[in-house]
């Protein structure tokens, strides 16, 4: 709770925060109308990502079967990457509940490929590697999904552990 | 007992010319007309098919509920209301409260709604009027089951919450699988599963039963059923689990009342 008073007061001061890449032309934060919760959501991953709640989970080899959950329960899950060629890689799975934009934020940058449950590989809408409310945020890539699994294989370039929150929604702090 | 009450009522109403009580009048009359709902999102609504985030599409072709008993709790007359939910002040065993929901100790999420039905639960210390029901309810997917009505006399005191227990679920379809990597014979497969549950929902009532209130109580209660509880199948593997679907209704499903006006 510390953490989110101050966070929440920097996104509504903040002017909008830098593009990294990314047509601007989609809707921020229309609180009269149905996206009230769009700012909330950089917002929330600044708080998840410092303050928890943590869960820790071992991503699974590339290809192999069993990859672990993880979701959009405002928690931070804490994936144990291990050596693969080139570095370290791994493979957790995210059920998506509801069709909509979803916004993936890690403490590192990582490299991330996001495969639907008929194989195929998504673009991301658009992505920021920094945030203006927090310094934790090193990826935020935000992926249009439908209701179904996404396995998320995810490359650093040492075995380690990297922090993701997940929040539905796309918006950032304008 | 309660008669004999209403009866001592009746003679001090007689005396002071200020109550509607009739001889043999019980201090109040309950009477609540239920419905079930099967809720549906719309994106996961295709081609008749629920999908599921498990990547599993599913006919319905028969949702069943037993609906075993209401039950009213009331608070002891001139007995406070609960104290007012504060996100900054959250009650013990919750904080981190922001956004509408606050991290519970034991790592649940829980929404304000909830908290504030929780603090108005714990005063709940008058009588409970229990309902028997036992019925099973044959819930249609385009609408609403036709309602199921239950009354009861009621004591003094106000009006705390209607608590409806469900005590199974039988679903019965077929369900094809969506991966590319199937787990499913292409075909499908059917399924009939008959779920024993125990799920409790609880819903606020306002209002109060005593001398200076109105004798009858009507209202409309209404439970949800989301098909979202389907996620928790996976039907490659053990299919629908009661434990699973249980512990997502008792989160998931709701139950909201309205008073009829009647």
């Amino acid at each position: 709770m510390k953490h989110f008073v101050p966070a929440l007061a920097l996104a509504l001061a903040l002017p909008a925060c830098d593009d990294h890449g990314h047509d601007d032309d989609h809707d921020h934060g229309d609180a009269a109308g149905g996206h009230a919760e769009v700012d909330g959501v950089e917002v929330e991953a600044c708080e998840h990502l410092a303050e928890g709640p943590a869960a820790p989970v071992v991503a699974a080899a590339a290809g192999a079967a069993g990859a672990p959950a993880v979701s959009d329960d405002h928690t931070r899950y804490d994936i144990t990457l291990s050596a693969a060629e080139g570095g370290a890689s791994g493979v957790v799975e995210f059920a998506s509940e509801a069709a909509g934009e979803h916004s993936f934020f890690f403490n590192a940058e990582v490299g991330l490929q996001v495969t639907g449950p008929d194989g195929a590989v998504l673009t991301a809408d658009h992505t920021h590697t920094s945030s203006t409310l927090c310094s934790d945020i090193k990826l935020w890539a935000v992926y249009d999904l439908d209701v179904g699994t996404y396995a998320l294989q995810l490359t650093t370039p040492e075995p380690g552990t990297v922090a993701l929150v997940i929040e539905a929604g796309h918006g950032h702090a304008q | 007992m309660r008669r004999w009450l209403s009866s001592l009522w009746f003679g001090a109403a007689a005396a002071l010319g200020g109550c509607a009580l009739e001889p043999g009048q019980p201090w109040g009359e309950a009477s609540i007309s239920t419905q079930i709902a099967l809720e549906v999102p719309s994106d996961r609504l295709r081609a008749g098919r629920v999908r599921t985030s498990r990547d599993y599409a599913v006919r319905l072709d028969a949702v069943e509920v037993v609906l075993s008993s209401l039950e009213l709790a009331q608070r002891t007359e001139g007995r406070a209301g609960p104290t007012a939910f504060d996100p900054a002040a959250p009650p013990e065993a919750y904080s981190l409260c922001h956004n509408g929901h606050c991290h519970a100790a034991d790592g649940r999420l829980v929404d304000y709604a909830d908290i504030e039905a929780e603090l108005l639960g714990a005063t709940a210390d008058g009588s409970r009027t229990l309902m028997p029901i036992d019925a099973r309810i044959i819930v249609p997917l385009d609408g609403p089951s036709k309602a199921v009505s239950a009354s009861a006399d009621l004591e003094r005191g106000a009006l705390v919450d209607l608590s409806a227990s469900v005590g199974a679920l039988r679903l019965r379809g077929h369900v094809i699988d969506t991966r590319a990597a199937r787990r499913l014979p292409d075909a499908g497969v059917d399924f009939d599963a008959e779920l024993p549950l125990t799920v409790r929902l609880v819903a606020p009532l306002a209002g109060d039963v005593g001398r200076d209130a109105p004798l009858h109580h009507a209202w409309k209660a209404r439970i949800a059923l989301p098909a979202t509880l389907l996620d928790t199948a996976d039907f490659s593997a053990s299919g629908l689990v009661a434990d699973d679907v249980e512990t997502y209704l008792a989160d998931a499903a709701s139950l909201t009342v309205e008073p009829t006006g009647d």
